[in-house]
């Protein structure tokens, strides 16, 4: 742990830090001796070309599969290799590349389900599911923050492709997560909509820890305060947004080829 | 003497393993690739098995029944991959399950009509109709040494084919990864009729080299079936090296059970699946997915 | 998963009605095929939990239904009948115990893996009655059959009442066993597995440890199932190794599909559809097999939403509501 404070990032204690992070899918090293933190308040962009294992790592991250060496720590806390299921209600919550949405429930259904999956206030499975105790509120909260009102009653999959993005936000914040793992949430979006879901972005970066996969570049480098670049499995910089675009390893690595 | 006997008990494990290899690769080839289950993969098995009856009843020695079962399986391979099978693979599983029940039930009842519902035993053809002396004491059947000899070369040009085969390469890629038969393309259509034809045609040809062995009767492909599911199951999934094991440890385990422990024999190979499951729910020799 | 619409309950309840008016007026064989139409529906209904509700299709639920039934001959011999008030929790205690073993191991694999273990597990129960002497081998076994009582006190019935009263509790059963789903579908544990049959994976990236809850489905399907085979052994007095066997299993896959997938009400119409139907082909063909291949080949091929997805013309005043159904979105979900 070197002093951060030099590169001007909190000095609190990361929500979320990997140290040595590695995953192997056969031969294949998919993710090699990765380390990052992610900060309360702070949103740390991971970028890099296809296929640099971004999305292993987010999925190792989650708990979506294990990994095969090194250590991941939540609030202090070894969690590697717990399930995914108890990683979300230890707060580590997740968007996905490809919408995943229970499409043929309605949308208040999608995020009730959300806030259900967290909540540890109910004592009775059995009751009713429209009677249980301020689940309803707190789906209607999170709908409201991700923007998406008036559309609760709606069948999820009949939304448009940017409102189910929407859905997918709103479903992971109805889980009250301390860490927000987004996977390229501007995917297939129109301007109008990325805008949107920009200024969505910088509030919710206040008040969590978020880790953020993106391919838009403008987009990155507008909203975010730390960066980790991939390629090939492991990490080839890390730093403030203004210094990677300076860096000439990730100009030769990553951006001389999309420029 | 007891030194001899659980020698040929070995082999018997030994062939029994590989002919449920013959039905049980099939089986996780069809699933591999297709992402379908074929319960009716067991009356190919039992179709062999009458075709081989019959064959020895008209001519006198069963031989003819393999080169039948082998045409005879392709043909009917290639005709329910491309009449019935096709149209299935986009759908519910319970859809797939039914309709390969369905099979069972209409092969069934077409072989009786055809039979009947006997019990017919099948006479070992004369060629093998002898023992080879092993040691002093102890002599083994000729027919099963050929069918442990006809079951192994026939492993070995399926894993030729799979390992050493451009369509192998596909039909591999396929099972590791099951959304690569989407992106298959024009190619894909011939690797799903080629690993019908063969898988069932495996099946016909256990069924004719089982039928001197266990005799023929109703619904015998059923319990071969299951055994075959609990092979796949051992195997791991999209593994046909898998299967060959698997099929090994359950010929084995099944028939020494059976010498030496006739009383909990039956339950032998469900226990061994169990704690396969819960030691590794993927399988012994499947890739770990988490 | 549950009626929309206030038409479906109306048309349950006057059903129930129906069959309720139907010892009063038919002969006894009709009773007692319609006390063996409502132990299947009950064996569907029970399976319907696994599959329609949870998306878990089992191929080796036929063995909580045959362990319940022998658990009836274990617990009675061919001594005089015990109480229905301790062989049905007896029964339905052996079923659920079973399930939890068998669930808890298989659930361990997904989808075709799952329907593999379930089988082979299923099969396992066979053997264990097949080759042992446990309850009679491969021959089964007569059984005295559970009586009305409790304590001292027997209902008095006649060998004529009999039927009549396995009826009335079957059909009871039954309505209980559908109502309790419904109840449970609405629940938050009902919710929890709707969410698991559209999209499992999301459901344990929300943070629900979608084991466990497959896992209570499996065991509550389970003990339903042992409802079921309870009242078989009550309604024919008689065990054997066929009650476990897949064929059963496959069966009532079929009612459940016949009947319709996405909906509670579906296995049970199923069910008495295909008895009806059983019946009527006995007429025609003995080849009981043959019809019931016929029989799947044409729901599989012309009916794949069963007969409750048959659409009537419809002569609402109201526009037919936007809300697709369930299990037809799910199907397609790109649609």
């Amino acid at each position: 742990m070197a002093d951060k404070m030099a590169d001007g990032r909190p000095s609190t204690q990361p929500v979320l830090a990997t140290r040595g992070l590695t995953r192997h899918f056969g031969g294949l090293i998919a993710v090699r001796e990765v380390s990052v933190a992610l900060h309360q308040g702070e949103l740390h962009a991971v970028i890099g070309p296809n296929g640099a294992g971004k999305t292993t790592l987010v999925n190792l991250l989650s708990g979506e599969i294990r990994p095969t060496a090194g250590y991941i720590e939540l609030d202090g806390r070894a969690v590697a290799g717990e399930p995914a299921w108890r990683l979300a209600r230890l707060g580590v919550g997740r968007s996905f590349q490809r919408t995943n949405i229970f499409a043929p429930l309605t949308v208040l259904e999608n995020v009730r389900l959300a806030a259900q999956a967290v909540d540890r206030s109910q004592r009775n499975p059995l009751r009713h599911a429209k009677h249980g105790t301020g689940l309803v509120d707190k789906a209607q909260a999170a709908l409201a923050r991700a923007g998406l009102t008036g559309v609760e009653t709606r069948v999820a999959g009949t939304l448009s492709h940017g409102e189910q993005r929407q859905l997918e936000i709103a479903m992971t914040l109805a889980g009250s997560p301390k860490v927000l793992l987004l996977d390229e949430p501007l995917a297939g979006m129109g301007p109008e909509e990325s805008e949107r879901m920009t200024a969505l972005l910088k509030g919710l970066a206040r008040e969590h820890a978020v880790l953020l996969i993106e391919h838009d570049m403008d987009f990155v480098f507008a909203v975010a305060d730390w960066m980790t670049v991939m390629a090939e499995g492991g990490v080839i910089a890390q730093g403030r947004p203004e210094a990677i675009r300076a860096n000439t390893a990730v100009q030769q690595a990553y951006l001389g080829s999309h420029a | 003497m007891a030194l001899s006997g659980f020698l040929a008990q070995l082999l018997n494990g030994v062939q029994y393993g590989l002919l449920l290899f013959l039905i049980a690769s099939g089986l996780t080839l069809i699933f591999g690739v297709m992402g379908i289950i074929n319960l009716a993969h067991g009356s190919m098995f039992m179709i062999g098995a009458y075709v081989a009856f019959l064959v020895a009843r008209h001519w006198g020695s069963m031989w003819l029944a393999l080169p039948a079962a082998l045409a005879g399986g392709i043909v009917l391979g290639l005709l329910l991959e491309r009449f019935l099978f096709r149209y299935f693979y986009k759908r519910e599983h319970l859809d797939q399950v039914l309709l390969t029940f369905a099979l069972i039930l209409l092969f069934e009842e077409t072989r009786a009509l055809i039979v009947g519902n006997d019990f017919h035993s099948v006479a070992v053809p004369a060629l093998f109709d002898f023992s080879v002396p092993i040691t002093a004491g102890f002599s083994y059947s000729a027919y099963r040494f050929a069918v442990i000899g006809i079951c192994l070369a026939l492993a070995a040009l399926l894993f030729f084919w799979i390992e050493r085969t451009k369509m192998g390469a596909i039909i591999r890629a396929a099972a590791e990864k099951p959304e690569m038969v989407d992106v298959l393309g024009i190619d894909a259509r011939r690797v799903h009729m080629t690993v019908f034809a063969i898988g069932t045609a495996l099946a016909l040809i256990a069924g004719v080299l089982a039928a001197p062995l266990y005799s023929v009767y109703p619904n015998m492909g059923d319990g071969f079936l299951i055994i075959c599911f609990v092979v796949v199951v051992i195997g791991g999934q999209g593994s046909v090296s898998g299967a060959f094991w698997s099929a090994l440890i359950i010929g084995l385990v099944d028939t020494l059970g059976k010498a030496y422990a006739p009383k909990v024999a039956g339950l032998a190979v469900y226990v061994l699946m169990a704690a396969v499951l819960l030691w590794r729910p993927s399988g012994l020799f499947g890739q770990q997915r988490t | 998963m549950l009626p929309q619409s206030k038409t479906v309950p109306v048309m349950l309840g006057l059903g129930a009605l129906v069959l309720a008016a139907l010892p009063l007026f038919v002969p006894g064989y009709y009773v007692e095929l319609g006390s063996y139409a409502f132990i299947a529906a009950m064996l569907a209904l029970s399976l319907q939990l696994l599959v329609g509700c949870t998306g878990l299709v089992s191929l080796g639920h036929a063995a909580f239904y045959g362990l319940a039934a022998y658990t009836v001959y274990l617990v009675t011999g061919n001594g005089a009948g015990r109480s229905i008030f301790v062989t049905l929790p007896a029964a339905v205690a052996v079923a659920a115990l079973a399930a939890l073993l068998v669930g808890s191991l298989s659930l361990r694999t997904r989808g075709f893996f799952f329907l593999m273990v379930t089988l082979a597990f299923g099969q396992m129960v066979f053997f264990l009655f097949h080759d042992t002497k446990l309850g009679g081998g491969t021959d089964g076994a007569f059984l005295a059959r559970p009586v009305l009582s409790i304590f001292d006190w027997q209902l008095p019935l006649t060998r004529r009442q009999r039927p009549i009263a396995v009826y009335y509790v079957a059909l009871a059963l039954l309505v209980a066993m559908y109502l309790g789903l419904v109840v449970l579908m609405r629940s938050m544990f009902g919710r929890v597995l709707e969410g698991i049959r559209v999209n499992e994976h999301r459901m344990s990236a929300l943070g629900f440890n979608t084991y466990r809850y497959k896992l209570a489905a499996f065991v509550i399907a389970g003990a339903l199932a042992g409802v079921a085979g309870h009242m078989w052994a009550m309604h024919r007095g008689f065990v054997n190794p066929e009650l476990i066997g897949w064929h059963r299993s496959a069966e009532a896959l079929l009612m459940i599909l016949l009947g319709g997938l996405t909906t509670l009400h579906g296995p049970i119409i199923g069910a008495l559809a295909y008895t009806g139907l059983g019946e009527v082909a006995q007429l025609i063909t003995e080849r009981k097999l043959l019809v019931e291949g016929l029989v799947i080949l044409f729901v599989v091929l012309v009916l794949p939403k069963g007969l409750s997805g048959i659409s009537l013309p419809r002569r609402s005043r109201k526009p037919a509501p936007k809300t697709p159904p369930v299990g037809a979105a799910e199907a397609r979900p790109h649609g």
